[in-house]
C-alpha cells in the first residue's frame, strides 16, 4: 500500500513536468502576446519588460528558471494584473473554489447514493419512475442553463437567495452555487447508485440473507452498501472533473471569484502565468484524487491489491 | 392414422418452420436490435431525434429570415415586438438584435450536433486504434501504450482546451479536434480489454493457422467484436460534447457570431430572462430534448449490446 503510493507520487512529478511542458509551450507558440497593445510599444521598452519577464532567454531556459520558480512556491508574477504576484491571487481564489468544490462534493455523493438506493429498493414503482426522470433531467440539464433558473426563481422572484457575489464566504451566498454544481452530479451519482445496488440486491447471499429474516436496514448497510459502492467510487473521477469544469460557469455567473474566473480571464488577456499557475494546481488536485479513488477501491473490495 | 401424421405438407410443414427457426441464427447484430426495439424509451428518442434532425436540415426552409438577417422592424422594441408569433413570421421569436431566434436555433442545433458527432467520431477512431493495437500486440509495447493513457489521465483537459482554443483562436474544425483528440482514453481503455481477451479465443487461433495477417484479423475479427460496446461509449459521448461545446460558447470561445449553436443562444438568453423568456425557452428545449434522446439511446443500446447479458 505505501509502495504503491509512493509509487504513484513518483509517477506524478513526470506527469505534472509534462503537463507543465505541453501548456508553457502552448502558450509559446500561440500568436498574441500579454503586451500587445493598441498601440505599439517603443522596441527598447519591450526588450526591456521581456528582459525583466525573461521572455527573451530561449524556450527551454524560460520554462527551467519557470519551473524552478514553480518549486520553490513562487509561480511568478502577472502579467496583466501587475499589482499582484500569480501566488497571491491564486491563494485569495483558492479558498473560494475549494469551499464550493467541497460543499457540492459532500452534498452530492451522500445524497446521490441515498436516492439511487431508495430507487433501487422501489425498483419500477412510481416513485423510482419519479426519481430517474428526475436525475436524467438534472443529468441533461447543463448548469449554465440550471444558474439563471435557479437564480431567476429564488434571487429575483422570490427574493430569497443574492444572485451572486460572494461576500467573504456567506452562507446565503454559498447556497446557489453549490445547488447549480452539485446538481449534475447528484443525478449522475443517484443513476449508477441505482443500477448497482439493483444487482448486488439479484445476488444468490442476500436472498439468503433475506430468508434468515434480516431487516432490510440491515441487510443494506451490512451486505448490499460495500459492494454497490465499486461503481460510485468510479464515478467520483468523473464527477470530480465535473465540479472542476463547473465551477468555472458558476464562478462566471456568479461572482464568486474562484480559480475559474481567473483561469478564463488568463487565458482570454494571454496572462501566462495566472494560466500556468492555474493549470499546474488543477493538475496536481486532479493527480491526487485520482490516487484517493485508487485507494478507496481497495479500501472497499480487499479483493483488489494495489 | 400414421399414414395422416407423415402426410407429405405436413412434413414439409414441420421442416420448413424448423428450418426456419433453428437454421436460421440471429446475429449479434440481429439479436442486439431485437432487444432494442423492446425499449419504448430508446426508439422513442429514436424518433424524435430524427424528427429534430428533420427540423434542422428542413427547418430554415420554412422561414423567410437566415439566421443572420436582422428584422430592423423588431428592432426598435426587441422584448415586445419580437415577441413568438405566427403573424410576424418569427415563429419562436427574435433576439435583442432582431435576428429570427426559429433560424438561429435550427443553424445552431446542426452546429451542436455536428460537433457532438465530429467529436465522437475522432475520439472514436483514435481510441479504437490505440486500444487494439495495445491489446492485441501485447507486452512492452503494450505497458508503454497504458503507461502514457495513465499519464494523459492526469492532464486536466477542460483546461487544456480552454487554453487551446484561446490561444488559436474559435476555430469550429479545432473544437471538434480538440474535443474528440482529449476524450478518446476512455474508450482505448476498453477496446484494450476487450481485444486483449479476444485474442485468445479459437477463432483468433484458427485465423492465425491459416495464415491470416496481423492486420486482416484486427480488421475482420477485432474490431467487428469491438464496434457493439464502442458504439455504446460513443453514443453516451456525444451529449457530453453537445454539452461541452455550449460550455466553450457559453465563455464566448465556441463559435463566432452571426454564426450560433445552442450554448451561444441559451448564454444570451440567460441574461434576458425576465423580459424575454422565450429567447431561453426554445434554444433550450431543443438542446436538452437533444441531450435526452441521446442518454436514451446509449442507455438502450448498452442494455441491447452488453456482453454481460448473453
Amino acid at each position: 500500500m505505501l509502495l504503491f503510493i509512493l509509487r504513484r507520487l513518483f509517477v506524478a512529478i513526470p506527469t505534472l513536468l509534462f503537463i507543465a511542458l505541453i501548456s508553457y509551450w502552448l502558450m509559446h507558440i500561440a500568436p498574441g502576446g500579454p503586451f500587445d497593445m493598441e498601440r505599439p510599444m517603443p522596441e527598447i521598452v519591450r526588450a526591456n519588460i521581456e528582459a525583466k519577464f525573461h521572455l527573451n532567454e530561449p524556450f527551454l531556459v524560460q520554462f527551467y528558471i519557470y519551473i524552478t520558480n514553480f518549486v520553490q512556491g513562487d509561480l511568478g508574477p502577472s502579467f496583466v494584473y501587475q499589482d499582484f504576484s500569480v501566488t497571491q491571487l491564486v491563494a485569495q481564489s483558492w479558498p473560494v473554489s475549494a469551499i464550493l468544490g467541497a460543499l457540492s462534493f459532500s452534498i452530492s455523493v451522500p445524497l446521490g447514493m441515498l436516492l439511487g438506493t431508495i430507487a433501487a429498493l422501489n425498483r419500477n414503482s412510481k416513485l423510482d419512475y419519479l426519481l430517474m426522470s428526475l436525475s436524467m433531467t438534472g443529468v441533461v440539464v447543463p448548469a449554465f442553463v440550471l444558474a439563471p433558473i435557479l437564480v431567476t426563481i429564488f434571487s429575483i422572484h422570490l427574493g430569497w437567495l443574492p444572485a451572486g457575489g460572494w461576500e467573504g464566504g456567506k452562507v446565503s451566498y454559498m447556497i446557489l452555487p453549490v445547488l447549480s454544481l452539485a446538481i449534475a452530479s447528484i443525478a449522475g451519482i443517484a443513476r449508477v447508485m441505482r443500477g448497482a445496488m439493483i444487482e448486488t440486491l439479484n445476488q444468490p447471499y442476500i436472498r439468503t440473507a433475506r430468508a434468515k429474516g434480516l431487516s432490510t436496514a440491515y441487510i443494506l448497510a451490512q451486505h448490499a452498501l460495500r459492494p454497490s459502492l465499486i461503481p460510485v467510487v468510479a464515478m467520483l473521477g468523473p464527477s470530480f472533473v465535473a465540479v472542476i469544469t463547473g465551477s468555472v460557469i458558476i464562478d462566471i455567473f456568479f461572482g464568486t471569484g474562484g480559480m475559474g474566473q481567473h483561469f478564463v480571464s488568463g487565458a482570454l488577456n494571454r496572462d501566462y502565468g495566472l494560466v500556468m499557475g492555474i493549470t499546474l494546481i488543477v493538475a496536481t488536485l486532479t493527480i491526487l484524487f485520482n490516487l484517493i479513488v485508487d485507494l478507496l477501491y481497495a479500501l472497499i473490495d480487499p479483493r483488489i491489491r494495489l | 392414422m400414421l399414414k395422416k401424421i407423415f402426410d407429405d405438407k405436413v412434413l414439409a410443414n414441420v421442416v420448413n418452420n424448423s428450418l426456419a427457426t433453428d437454421v436460421q441464427g440471429r446475429s449479434l447484430w440481429q439479436a442486439a436490435w431485437l432487444r432494442f426495439k423492446k425499449n419504448r424509451a430508446a426508439m422513442n428518442s429514436v424518433y424524435i431525434l430524427s424528427f429534430i434532425v428533420l427540423c434542422l436540415v428542413f427547418g430554415p426552409m420554412l422561414t423567410p429570415f437566415t439566421h443572420e438577417d436582422i428584422d430592423w422592424a423588431v428592432l426598435a422594441d426587441p422584448y415586445e415586438l419580437g415577441k413568438p408569433s405566427i403573424e410576424s413570421g418569427h415563429y419562436f421569436g427574435t433576439d435583442d438584435l432582431g435576428q429570427d431566434l426559429f433560424a438561429r436555433t435550427m443553424q445552431g442545433g446542426r452546429l451542436s450536433i455536428l460537433v457532438g458527432f465530429m467529436g465522437a467520431f475522432v475520439a472514436v477512431v483514435i481510441g479504437s486504434v490505440w486500444g487494439s493495437i495495445s491489446g492485441f500486440v501485447g507486452g512492452a509495447l503494450d505497458s508503454l501504450m497504458m503507461r502514457v493513457i495513465e499519464v494523459l489521465d492526469s492532464v486536466p483537459f477542460m483546461f487544456m482546451v480552454i487554453l487551446f482554443v484561446t490561444l488559436f483562436g474559435n476555430n469550429i474544425y479545432l473544437i471538434f479536434i480538440v474535443i474528440g483528440m482529449v476524450s478518446w482514453l476512455g474508450i482505448a481503455r476498453v477496446v484494450r480489454g476487450v481485444t486483449f481477451s479476444l485474442k485468445n479465443r479459437e477463432f483468433i487461433e484458427a485465423a492465425h493457422s491459416i495464415g491470416v495477417s496481423h492486420w486482416k484479423i484486427v480488421l475482420r475479427h477485432i474490431i467487428p467484436n469491438v464496434l457493439g460496446i464502442v458504439m455504446v461509449y460513443a453514443s453516451l459521448m456525444v451529449p457530453g460534447f453537445i454539452i461541452f461545446e455550449s460550455f466553450l460558447s457559453f465563455l464566448g470561445l465556441g463559435v463566432q457570431p452571426p454564426d450560433t449553436s445552442w450554448g451561444v443562444l441559451i448564454s444570451a438568453g440567460a441574461k434576458t430572462l425576465d423580459v424575454a423568456i422565450w429567447q431561453l425557452a426554445f434554444p433550450s428545449l431543443f438542446l436538452v430534448t437533444t441531450l435526452f434522446c441521446f442518454n436514451f439511446i446509449g442507455d438502450g443500446l448498452r442494455d441491447a449490446l452488453d456482453p454481460k447479458d448473453r
